[in-house]
């Protein structure tokens, strides 16, 4: 690949110029640094993928708020002024939308364009996952924002902070079906959303851009959906006291949180200090709520066990002594669970606990608390006040023979996981194809047993089959170091769109990720799930944001059992086998891999991971399975089900 | 599978589980009988201690599902669960 650095005039510049000239023709390009010459023309005839120097350019151009003086601000401007002062994060979007997408990136918003809806969408929602903090996303009317919902869904299933954004053509159109595109968005959301609304009236764009940030950083968080009229974008200010509610954040927010009584915490010290082997799962609002410090103290003063649940991991780090996120078999044993953030309960029967066990619930919302699993002591209580309050007054305690039968359980699990790659191994080498048992633990070895620090890459896994083995062996031995793509709805596909949203922030260093700015990311899909954001490693090469693409490919739609014995069905779930996702990335300006055997595995990991950190570029690994390795009656061990809570988990 | 599936019931009594894990033999014991196909669970109570025992058989019961089945029996799941994850 190649980028545009020439000092002369473009002969670009105008839209004219720029449509009639062939992409890539007469720039004079200065590589960034790729390894051979993997991305450029076959032949004198064919141009190279080239970064155009108007990315660039225009990334480096200073922010330009709007203002009321001369003809003052649009409504979109005023919008995008909140949502600069409200740190949104960033925005991911396609164009459409165009004065509010304009507005938001000109106010400084982080912007990424990118190449469909939908895993910009899902994009906004990883950089959430992995940060915590509030993100948006935005589509044109009616396809661009339709193309969103399956992500739209699946962050408001996870409780992600995510603002979604639409044009939605004007109100003096509505119901005249006038030129294209019209619909009415809001009730597509619904079911999907913590908060939406029309904006129809252009002089309250800032109350509800404050609705939008109220409902996105209180309580339990998750999406926001505003569609935004022309007359309302468009709207022009010169004096903000047409505004109405034009308050600072300090006067239409508050960040006062929920604090349990002291009697409270005095019944939840005097249950966790009298049960033998107490278990705190830790879910997404330990990390929402920047709690995860808290929860150790408490964890290591009174040596209670902790498990991680929720869309993102590692607020409580895989590899300390008293996790039992690798230790399934330890979970039965719990006398007493304490579900701290958990946001998305499970019901009895859905976590590994056993029938008898006491349970605490701490939630920020009074609603929630009873509902799918009955309780022993409900607390309304901000996770980090309780987390504090706990590691104050629980008393120091040691609980050898818990800590050891964590540990005993740590062992086994990780014993079975030898065994299973073993059996993999095998498995590989009668076949020549790579079995995902051995896939994942090439992966796990080289991310965390080998130079690379354990505790720096960012990973993702989805898929199915995929996703299942995987799970077993990512590792998130800090906070925002893992994503579980698929968590509680089931998406397929969004992980690559998602992980390249995570790498966005960890190129930029936000929040838990300032430790390791600049660090590659990589992401486990499988073959049906790589088709749904492939095109997305564009995106990742234009904003140089390096991604590793680990794609299992076993020529099916995972759930291809569900044909067997159904007549005319398998069809429907096979694709043509042997395709070459490979060669696709190389055509979307990342690198290519193949590999068939672990050695070739690790030898293209090592490649794949020299590029993204040194020369800022993405690599897709194809690693060629068959859709057999799926079946334990052929290839045991087969598909086993994750134990939740803990590593590998996907419904709560 | 029966094989396995006798030898995880068996294990439940072991010496090498915690107490609080354990069918305890003094108190309880569970055996599996397969009559073509038809598996059946038999609680024997020993010393009167019928709460101790009932919620022994629960546990093991949950753990069957939980455990034994969900870890390594899929395909039997797909079979004759009829599960796929649309109905997990």
């Amino acid at each position: 690949m190649k980028e545009t650095t020439d000092s002369k005039p473009d002969p670009r510049t105008s839209r004219r110029n720029f449509l009639m000239t062939p992409a890539g023709a007469g720039a004079i390009a200065a590589a960034i640094a790729t390894p051979g010459q993997l991305f450029a023309g076959t032949s004198a005839t064919i141009p190279t993928i080239t970064i155009p120097k108007e990315i660039p350019a225009t990334l480096n151009e200073a922010p330009k708020v709007g203002t009321f003086e001369g003809r003052g601000m649009t409504g979109a401007e005023v919008f995008a002024k909140l949502c600069k002062e409200e740190d949104l994060a960033a925005m991911f979007c396609c164009p459409g939308n165009y004065t509010v997408i304009n507005a938001m990136a000109a106010a400084g918003v982080p912007s990424y364009g990118g190449r469909s809806e939908g895993p910009m969408c899902a994009a906004a929602d990883g950089f959430s996952r992995v940060t915590g903090e509030a993100t948006a996303c935005s589509g044109t009317e009616g396809p661009g924002f339709t193309h969103m919902i399956m992500n739209i869904a699946s962050a408001h299933a996870a409780r992600t902070p995510l603002l979604v954004l639409a044009s939605n053509m004007q109100i003096a159109g509505d119901d005249r079906e006038a030129f294209i595109q019209t619909g009415y968005q809001q009730p597509i959301t619904t079911g999907m959303k913590k908060y939406g609304k029309r904006l129809i009236a252009p002089d309250r764009v800032w109350e509800y851009g404050a609705y939008a940030f109220r409902n996105m950083k209180s309580g339990v968080p998750g999406p926001v959906h505003l569609d935004f009229p022309g007359e309302v974008a468009r709207a022009r200010f010169t004096d903000p006291a047409n505004i109405k509610d034009f308050y600072t954040k300090d006067k239409y927010r508050t960040e006062s949180r929920p604090q349990p009584s002291n009697k409270e915490v005095a019944s939840a010290v005097d249950m966790i200090s009298k049960a033998q082997r107490p278990i705190l799962v830790a879910g997404q609002g330990v990390f929402q709520r920047k709690a995860c410090e808290a929860l150790l103290q408490a964890a290591e003063k009174h040596e209670f066990a902790v498990v991680t649940s929720g869309p993102m991991r590692g607020h409580f780090p895989d590899d300390h002594r008293l996790s039992a996120s690798l230790a399934p078999d330890a979970l039965m044993s719990a006398d007493l669970v304490v579900f701290i953030g958990q946001y998305c309960m499970p019901s009895p029967g859905e976590y590994r606990f056993n029938p008898d066990v006491k349970t605490i619930r701490v939630h920020p919302v009074q609603e929630d608390l009873g509902r799918n699993w009955p309780l022993d002591l409900g607390i309304v209580s901000d996770e980090k006040v309780f987390l504090e309050s706990l590691a104050s007054e629980l008393p120091s305690k040691k609980r050898d023979a818990w800590v050891n039968e964590l540990a005993a359980a740590r062992k086994k699990f990780e014993d079975t996981n030898l065994a299973h790659y073993q059996l993999g191994l095998k498995h590989s080498a009668a076949t020549d194809h790579i079995h995902p048992a051995v896939m994942a633990k090439e992966v796990h070895d080289f991310l965390y047993k080998g130079d690379i620090d354990p505790k720096q890459t960012v990973t993702g896994i989805g898929g199915w089959t995929t996703g299942i083995f995987s799970g077993r062996w990512m590792r998130a031995n800090r906070p925002g170091q893992g994503l579980a793509c698929g968590y509680q709805y089931g998406a397929i596909g969004p992980d690559l769109a998602m992980v390249i949203g995570a790498g966005a922030a960890v190129q930029r260093g936000v929040g838990p990720q300032a430790p390791y700015k600049g660090a590659p990311v990589l992401c486990i899909t499988s073959d049906a799930g790589i088709a749904y954001s492939m095109f997305e490693l564009d995106t990742a090469a234009k904003y140089k944001i390096p991604v590793i693409a680990v794609v299992y490919n076993n020529n099916c739609w995972g759930m291809f059992p569900a044909a067997m014995g159904s007549a005319r069905s398998m069809h429907l779930y096979l694709f043509q086998e042997n395709l070459r996702y490979d060669k696709m990335a190389e055509g979307l300006g990342a690198r290519g891999e193949y590999v068939r055997t672990p050695e070739q595995l690790r030898a293209a990991l090592k490649r794949s991971y020299d590029a993204a950190s040194k020369e800022t570029v993405s690599s897709l690994i194809n690693v060629q399975a068959l859709k057999e390795f799926t079946s334990g009656n052929v290839y045991p061990p087969g598909i086993a089900l994750p134990t939740e809570p803990g590593v590998g988990a996907f419904a709560h | 599978m029966y094989r396995e599936f006798k030898e995880f019931v068996k294990s439940r009594h072991s010496e090498s589980l915690p107490d609080h894990r354990r069918i305890d033999l003094k108190k309880a014991a569970v055996r599996s009988s397969n009559r073509s196909g038809n598996v059946a669970l038999t609680l024997t109570v020993k010393n009167s201690d019928y709460e101790y025992a009932t919620r022994k058989l629960i546990h093991l019961v949950h753990e069957i599902y939980l455990v034994f089945l969900q870890e390594g029996h899929y395909d039997y799941m797909i079979e004759v669960f009829n599960l796929d994850p649309d109905h997990l």
